[in-house]
């Protein structure tokens, strides 16, 4: 299967369900089981999320989503055109955070880190930030929860 | 997002819906009164209903946990999904967390 799709948003915190909804729904073609689905939108969730907090911290802009499907693969990308990362190394760093004050826990690299294969961060202070993402989806095979779903 | 309170012994909380980024103040606030309110000293959080959470909850419990530990008091969690146990897990919340189940 090969398929690609391209979205662009608000920054707003009110769609980071909106984009990690349609990420899901989006691999979801690959009969992915329902664990891999959440993988894939907790990473979304904190790339997006980074762009609303970060890379637009006192204005709002825009933010691209774009997915490629290609045989059992997901390939995620989450751009801005925010105000960039210095320090891409020290960014990625458990706990590392710029923000104070609004409990924020410097562990989206991280996570998105944890629940995908692979995370590459490309940046450039002044001109914005793209996060891409892989995950290759073993699917649902054996998977009853998510056979029992699909009957439903 | 509800937090619900359930009667008798230690206070459960039920966690519901979707914490991120977008939820994280009012989840925040909601269990803060919550806790204020109620007086207990310890508290259990129930995520039996939770649908979704990002690394914006990692702050959210870190922050109730700040709050307990000054009355001495310790947060009990139950029904913590796959998903949410590894974000716990990486973030070394279990450190603080007592887990039920």
């Amino acid at each position: 299967m090969k398929n690609h799709m391209k979205l662009n948003f608000l920054g707003i915190s009110a769609n980071e369900n909106f984009a990690r909804s349609v990420a899901g729904a989006f691999a979801s073609q690959l009969d992915p089981t329902l664990d891999e689905i959440s993988d894939i939108k907790t990473a979304v969730s904190e790339a997006v999320t980074n762009c609303i907090i970060h890379a637009y911290r006192d204005k709002t802009g825009e933010v691209a989503l774009e997915m490629e499907l290609e045989e059992d693969t997901v390939r995620v990308a989450v751009e801005d055109k925010g105000v960039g990362i210095k320090d891409v190394e020290q960014a990625r760093q458990p706990f590392f955070t710029t923000v104070g004050g609004e409990e924020r826990s410097g562990m989206g690299f991280t996570v998105m880190e944890t629940f995908m294969d692979e995370v590459k961060v490309v940046s450039k202070p002044g001109y914005g930030t793209i996060v891409i993402m892989y995950k290759k989806i073993k699917g649902r095979v054996g998977d009853g929860i998510a056979f029992a779903r699909a009957d439903a | 997002m509800d937090v619900m309170r359930k009667k008798a012994g230690t206070p459960v909380f039920k966690i519901s819906g979707e914490l991120d980024h977008h939820t994280a103040a009012a989840v925040r606030e909601k269990l803060d009164k919550a806790i204020l309110l109620d007086g207990a000293r310890n508290i259990v959080l129930d995520f039996k209903n939770l649908r979704f959470m990002d690394s914006s909850g990692i702050g959210v419990l870190l922050g109730r946990y700040k709050l307990i530990k000054k009355k001495g008091g310790r947060i009990y969690v139950k029904n913590v999904g796959r998903q949410v146990d590894k974000i716990f897990t990486l973030s070394g919340l279990y450190q603080v967390l007592i887990k039920m189940d």
